[in-house]
């Protein structure tokens, strides 16, 4: 068959960015169990995610990290998940939660119009020490930004679960999951990243004044812990 | 002199089900329909004006039938304008009485929708399968809302051309483009945009209650191009607005000019041809369905036609 000026009209055909951000918290408070938890947290979501991925013909799947602590930068590049590595982070410093939600504001600020919303899940164990109000506002203030997915993890019993709530999209239906045990934190990285992701692109909806633009899976529920009871899975039920 | 002979704007379109689609095994949500009218206005016989009209049915797991919703999106208004000759437009009308007969076609058109939709809900209830595809995918909030406004679950959008004698006019509801082309190749975005339609969300007939958000549009004398193109957001979304790429998109028109011109204006091997460069932008692209209707003026492209 003869080419068509459609075989020349050139230019790529490609699928939409899906794009999930991780912001961690690594002041000195997250040292210990809860940062190697994290790590290890979000290494174990990263074959989920490749196969979740995988049975998503019709989004590339980018993820990247942001760690937060004295000021705030990007711990990796944007990255298709089939190419991701972590690197474990370190802890040191304050808690400039604004710092990292102005710097997520203006990563926002570079998508285009026809991307999916973003997925960005906030992990803290305190609170700001820097100008959260600011930062909250600063990213609230991208389009992007007020139609992203936020979730928030506390991590531990001193995370600030009013400032958290701020930050959620939709803190009535899906307030901050509180992670009191390594199992817990694990299982909400997990659903934050893997299963939100996969609801993300499924989402077309009617206008409405909602601020998220995507039907959210049930979170999971809190573990009750038993006591006396044997941990059930590789992970240390460990207390933070 | 004939009473009325064909009008110069001729329709064309083709659409494609979503890769998506295919594999989730829905259907095509998408919905297109196009006519050429008569032209030429006299005591004895009224024009009936041209239309090219596109719907997208959301692809929302909560939207079961937006493919019903979007067939009669397209059959209505399209039917309603075949038979509604009275209320001609006119580029001689005054401001006033062009917004009247603009709003008019507006709200009459969405009371149709709103009855068309409301007798398929009533005469086909919600089946079991329905319901259950509901359950498994929703809270009870969520499925009660739908079951309790079912018009929800037709929810779709709505693009429009019109051409009368002298303008054209163009209706906007939701997500969509509407390209134009002129001398030179030239393109023009004649879309209406709405900061409502943005990340995954659209406006929609199915929650409308005020038809102002029907946007539209009037061209009139050169501001009339030679070709209008509708697509749905599947064919836009599939090329990255972040690089060079998008701006194939907007060959779109100069493409299909030449197609048309090397084909002698028969649009036949050029649907053809569409439907297969359409089948690849789905796969490689969004996802989603895509469609593209077009209306070009045959005298003004300078290519004769075969009838359709």
């Amino acid at each position: 068959m003869a080419s068509t000026g459609f075989d020349e009209l050139g230019g790529k055909v490609s699928k939409r960015a899906l794009k999930i951000y991780w912001l961690v918290d690594v002041s000195g408070s997250m040292a210990g169990d809860k940062i190697a938890t994290v790590n290890r947290a979000i290494r174990a979501c990263i074959d989920p995610l490749k196969d979740a991925a995988e049975d998503n013909h019709e989004a590339q799947m980018y993820v990247r990290a942001m760690k937060f602590s004295t000021g705030a930068e990007w711990h990796t590049s944007e990255t298709e998940i089939e190419k991701f590595v972590w690197y474990d982070l370190d802890i040191d410093g304050w808690t400039d939660t604004g710092a990292a939600l102005r710097l997520m504001g203006k990563e926002l600020s570079n998508f285009g119009q026809r991307a999916l919303p973003p997925v960005i899940i906030l992990m803290s164990d305190g609170e700001a020490t820097d100008d959260y109000e600011g930062g909250i506002n600063e990213l609230l203030s991208h389009r992007w930004g007020k139609k992203a997915v936020r979730i928030a993890i506390a991590i531990g019993d001193d995370a600030n679960i009013a400032e958290l709530s701020k930050f959620c999209s939709n803190p009535k239906e899906v307030p901050p999951l509180e992670a009191h045990t390594a199992k817990e934190l694990v299982r909400y990285i997990k659903w934050a990243s893997v299963e939100v992701s996969k609801s993300v692109s499924n989402s077309v909806i009617t206008t409405s004044n909602s601020n998220s633009n995507v039907t959210l899976p049930p979170p999971p529920q809190p573990q009750v812990t038993i006591s006396g009871s044997a941990p059930d899975s590789d992970w240390d039920d460990q207390i933070f | 002199m004939p009473l009325a002979e064909r009008s110069v704007w001729k329709p064309f379109g083709c659409s494609v089900r979503g890769a998506s689609h295919i594999r989730s095994g829905k259907k095509n949500q998408d919905a297109f329909l196009g006519y050429q009218g008569l032209s030429r206005v006299t005591d004895e016989r009224k024009m009936i004006p041209s239309i090219i009209v596109v719907s997208d049915g959301h692809g929302g797991d909560k939207y079961i039938r937006s493919n019903v919703g979007s067939k009669l999106a397209v059959q209505l208004i399209a039917s309603y304008l075949h038979d509604n000759t009275k209320n001609l437009l006119t580029a001689k009308m005054r401001n006033d009485e062009l917004s009247d007969a603009i709003r008019h076609i507006k709200t009459r058109y969405l009371l149709l929708w709103q009855k068309a939709v409301d007798e398929h809900a009533n005469k086909t209830p919600f089946s079991e399968e329905e319901l259950t595809f509901l359950k498994e995918r929703y809270t009870p909030e969520v499925c009660e809302a739908v079951l309790g406004n079912p018009r929800v679950a037709y929810g779709c959008t709505l693009l429009c051309a019109i051409a009368y004698d002298d303008l054209i006019l163009l209706l906007q509801l939701g997500d969509g483009d509407i390209l134009g082309l002129y001398p030179d190749d030239k393109v023009e975005d004649l879309t209406m945009h709405d900061a409502r339609n943005f990340a995954n969300a659209t406006l929609s007939l199915c929650s409308l209650s005020d038809v102002t958000d029907i946007a539209h549009q009037v061209l009139i004398g050169n501001q009339i191009p030679l070709m209008i193109t509708l697509t749905t957001d599947g064919v836009r979304n599939s090329y990255d607005d972040k690089t060079a790429d998008i701006e194939t998109f907007f060959k779109i028109p100069v493409v299909l000019k030449t197609e048309l011109q090397k084909n002698n204006g028969d649009v036949n091997p050029v649907k053809a041809t569409m439907e297969k460069w359409l089948e690849k932008v789905t796969s490689n692209g969004a996802g989603d369905d895509v469609t593209i209707n077009v209306m070009f003026d045959m005298s003004r492209m300078k290519v004769t036609t075969n009838e359709v």
